[in-house]
């Protein structure tokens, strides 16, 4: 790929992810109205919030690491673009995924939480630190079983760890193996806890410590964090259909909304679960992450040798 | 107007600060944000931190041990930001007007330290939800014009 | 026990040490002591299954009247136990001592009222603020409200403690 290739490529999966977040996110909002039995905010109602942040000024506590403050929505910020690009590049043209572009994404997708942590802990205030604690717990909990839910898709595609492989290879899907079926399961709920939502967004208990580690940001560094999270609604579930149902394929009519009905329904099930659970103490996280979800990936990996073996 | 205060006029977030009421005006606030009167519509949220405020909503006559604490609340909110006193106590101290612990009401402590604030009054005791609405869109409309013209 | 057996007993057990009984109806009994029998009278009710209910003050000319008010409540009958505290020193002993129950309400009475319990577990300010002056107290009769309305801090000790980045453009 040319360098005028990749510019645009990035340019255009950063507007497209941008806009696709802000939609989600709006539908996040009208969808967990309508189950409270409200009528939620208009459809443009992300865009102001960030027009609103953007026209704020920036506060910086005076015993705050001023560098890790400033620094850390920026990375986050960075790494979610960076990696929605890949992910854009691979399902307009399967054949430009390298080798490892998987592990790349998954590496890139975890920078936004230790941002989070970077964030907080620079804060200089108490709030601000259980936050970072409470999330790097969490990191410590979920990354193990989202990778491990991968495995299977991996094995599927024929024992390889380019993305456009695993799209294109014809693989059993989520509906006829229960190894694909556990996986897509497992990575729903990590997924969950990395996008902060509840029953998992205990880093950011907004009842319970003040907004955690977001309690001292104000302005455009706020606006930035406000985008990073509404990007990574974005790219998760991307990723998710990416490597565990198939991709998203627009060269017929029937395959483009057979795409977009995946998408959405793994937002609905994502905002669903939001709505319907409390939050869980985050040693309960551990312990369900831990020996809950990571037995079942390992059993959804084990399933998917022994099928490849046959 | 521009975009900034579009946006401020769409989306105001509001934090929540008791200085000393009865708890009255704070379970209408409450009632606000359930699903009869429902806020969120016009876009506003409750936020955890005043650093992410656009809008405090204060509620009862600052007792004496709160005064530099809600000085310092409003000062650690971002600027623009409009102060909504909510209640008859918020607005002129109620029947606590002589008491012997208290500071004064809101608006005069905050323009001890910002001349310039922006404040919104809701007398009631407490006010219906619809009157905070109303004193909500009646302080966010000035706060927008005035920022508008600079 | 009933109600009557009861006060009977508090009567006749008590007498030496209670310098005033008045029973107003069948549900309200006053004991009025003198301060240095307070402490057992209370314990005596206590320990006789009374459950202390709150402590109120009244600020007479003299002394300020705390009384504890005890409800027995299978028997249906409140019994008060009114302590005077003789000014200027004001001094009881404390309740609190007896069980933790009392501690916060004596604390209030000792903020607002100035009667000192001897012996508090705890005797620091419970309602006033931190920079409250000292040895006044507001719900007596002489307290002047005027030389102490809007007084205390204004803006906090750490001013200018925060750096704003990008100040606020108008227009």
């Amino acid at each position: 790929m040319n360098p005028a290739a990749m510019i645009g490529l990035l340019f255009v999966a950063f507007a497209g992810t941008l806009v696709l977040g802000f939609v989600m996110k709006w539908v996040d909002r009208k969808v967990t109205a309508m189950v409270q039995w409200r009528v939620g905010p208009p459809w443009y109602q992300p865009f102001a919030d960030v027009a609103k942040l953007l026209g704020k000024e920036t506060i910086i506590p005076q015993n705050a690491r001023r560098t890790g403050f400033l620094l850390a929505p920026m990375l986050g910020f960075a790494a979610v673009v960076v990696a929605a690009t890949i992910l854009w590049g691979v399902n307009l043209s399967p054949k430009a995924s390298f080798v490892g572009d998987l592990i790349v994404v998954l590496y890139l997708l975890t920078i936004p939480s230790l941002a989070v942590v970077i964030g907080g802990a620079a804060s200089s205030n108490p709030h601000g630190a259980v936050g970072a604690s409470r999330e790097m717990k969490l990191i410590l909990s979920y990354e193990l079983p989202l990778v491990l839910a991968m495995v299977p898709a991996m094995i599927a595609g024929g024992w390889t760890l380019k993305l456009g492989a695993i799209m294109t290879t014809p693989s059993p899907s989520v509906w006829t193996s229960v190894a694909m079926a556990a996986g897509f399961v497992v990575a729903l709920l990590c997924v969950q806890a990395k996008l902060g939502l509840v029953p998992f967004d205990i880093a950011e208990a907004e009842t319970e410590i003040m907004g955690g580690a977001f309690v001292e940001y104000s302005g455009a560094p706020l606006a930035l964090i406000y985008l990073t999270r509404a990007m990574m609604l974005a790219v998760m579930p991307i990723l998710l259909v990416t490597v565990l149902w198939g991709g998203f394929t627009f060269a017929s009519v029937g395959g483009a909304i057979a795409s977009i009905l995946k998408y959405v329904l793994v937002i609905v099930v994502t905002v669903l679960v939001r709505n319907t659970n409390p939050r869980v103490r985050v040693d309960h996280a551990m312990k369900f992450f831990w020996f809950g979800l990571t037995p079942v990936a390992l059993l959804a990996v084990v399933l998917a040798l022994v099928g490849s073996a046959q | 107007m521009n975009w900034k205060v579009w946006g401020l006029s769409k989306s105001p977030w509001v934090y929540h600060v008791n200085v000393g009421a009865c708890n009255n005006c704070d379970i209408e606030i409450l009632d606000c944000l359930t699903p009869r009167f429902d806020v969120e519509r016009f876009g506003m949220l409750l936020v955890p931190s005043p650093r992410h405020a656009d809008a405090l909503l204060v509620t009862g006559g600052v007792t004496r041990q709160a005064r530099p604490r809600l000085q310092e609340v409003y000062r650690q909110t971002a600027k623009p930001c409009i102060v909504l006193c909510v209640g008859a106590c918020a607005c002129s101290m109620g029947i606590f007007a002589d008491c012997y612990h208290m500071a004064g009401p809101p608006d005069k402590v905050i323009r001890e330290v910002d001349p310039n604030a922006i404040i919104a009054y809701v007398p009631g005791c407490p006010p219906k939800p619809e009157a905070i609405i109303a004193g909500a869109v009646k302080g966010l409309q000035a706060a927008c014009k005035l920022l508008s013209q600079g | 026990m009933k109600r009557n057996q009861l006060v009977q007993q508090v009567k006749t057990e008590l007498a030496d040490r209670l310098a005033d009984v008045v029973e107003r109806n069948a549900k309200r009994v006053y004991l009025t002591v003198e301060p240095e029998h307070s402490l057992a009278v209370n314990r005596y009710l206590f320990e006789h299954g009374g459950r202390l209910a709150t402590a109120t003050g009244v600020d007479c000319r003299d002394w300020i009247e705390v009384c504890y008010h005890y409800c027995f409540d299978p028997l249906n009958v409140v019994i008060t136990v009114k302590a005077k505290a003789y000014k200027p020193a004001c001094e009881l002993d404390s309740v609190a001592t007896l069980f933790p129950g009392a501690n916060f309400i004596e604390r209030e009475i000792q903020d607002l009222l100035g009667a000192r319990f001897l012996n508090h577990p705890d005797p620091r300010r419970l309602l006033l603020a931190d920079d409250w002056p000292e040895g006044v107290y507001p719900l007596r009769k002489d307290y002047h409200h005027e030389a102490h309305v809007n007084t205390g801090r204004a803006v906090s000790p750490d001013h200018g403690r925060a750096r704003v980045l990008s100040a606020l453009r108008r227009g």
